[in-house]
């Protein structure tokens, strides 16, 4: 359900149905169900990187595609990481349709984080906002990269090890 | 992404930080990195190389052992196999072990163990 800009009521306006379906029930509608998609990634396989620059972690299975209706999306990110030697780093960044990342002023990222062992631990990106997008189609994709060595991301309901048998998590919502 | 390539190839086994060297000794600063998802392993390259160089990294992924390990990876197995062989009572451990011990410790430490 696509939000309509609310009318503006004039004194002495005839109330019709129509009126009162497309600007409060549609409307109503439309903040109780924004555009969103939780990706929760089934990869089968953890993810791995050695790439120093950033790349997209899988730019088909970690990738959000909402059509908005024009404002901003808070988009997060949550997964397992584990590194081939302790002290290793994973930046993360979010591309938006496609190009750049929202942390382009930062050689890191938007986080980057160093791995204290090489068993797994949580990393959380967000909640972000990202503000102003045009009424449309968007994508929001997660993008790594390591300083150095292999860093890799649980994303495997089949892992022989329970506690690294979790999902890759990426969420996008449309919030105004 | 701008200034990169990507060159997919589909593998299942490979040892992602051994390949990363094979292709950064022929390939040198050309190669970003690699990406694996346990189905294939994806190639990233600066767009400056050339395609002698494409089919020269596509020969290293197609030659690529999976099975060798990094010096670095041999490194940790034995310290792994070091720290296994500990597993047993106090009143077992020698001398020998203690100091094997210490000598982990160090390097967990980051100090020199010679």
């Amino acid at each position: 359900m696509s939000w309509t800009t609310p009318k503006t009521w004039q004194v002495d306006e005839l109330l019709t149905a129509a009126n009162f379906n497309t600007h409060l029930r549609d409307n109503l509608n439309a903040l109780k169900a924004p555009p969103s998609q939780a990706i929760v990634r089934d990869n089968g396989a953890a993810y791995s990187t050695t790439s120093t620059s950033f790349v997209a972690v899988d730019s088909t299975n970690l990738k959000a595609t909402l059509t908005t209706n024009g404002g901003d999306v808070l988009v997060w990110f949550w997964g397992v990481f584990h590194a081939d030697q302790a002290g290793r780093r994973v930046g993360l960044d979010i591309r938006v349709d496609g190009t750049g990342r929202v942390g382009a002023d930062y050689a890191g990222g938007l986080l980057n984080h160093r791995l204290g062992t090489t068993t797994g631990e949580v990393v959380n990106l967000g909640p972000l906002v990202i503000a102003g997008l045009d009424a449309g189609e968007h994508t929001f994709e997660l993008l790594w990269k390591t300083n150095a060595g292999t860093v890799s991301l649980h994303a495997d309901a089949s892992d022989l090890d329970d506690v690294n048998e979790v999902p890759a998590v990426l969420v996008a919502r449309e919030v105004s | 992404m701008a200034g990169m390539i990507d060159l997919a190839f589909e593998r299942e086994t490979v040892n992602l930080s051994l390949l990363h060297q094979e292709l950064t000794a022929a390939l040198g600063g050309k190669l970003v990195g690699l990406s694996g998802n346990g189905r294939g392993v994806r190639v990233h390259l600066l767009d400056s190389t050339t395609s002698d160089e494409r089919k020269l990294a596509g020969q290293i992924v197609a030659g690529h052992d999976a099975g060798r390990l990094t010096a670095d990876q041999q490194v940790e197995r034995e310290r792994g196999a070091a720290l296994e062989a500990l597993r047993k009572p106090w009143a077992q451990w020698s001398p020998a072990d203690k100091d094997a011990l210490l000598r982990l410790l160090a390097g967990e430490l980051g100090l020199a163990v010679l």
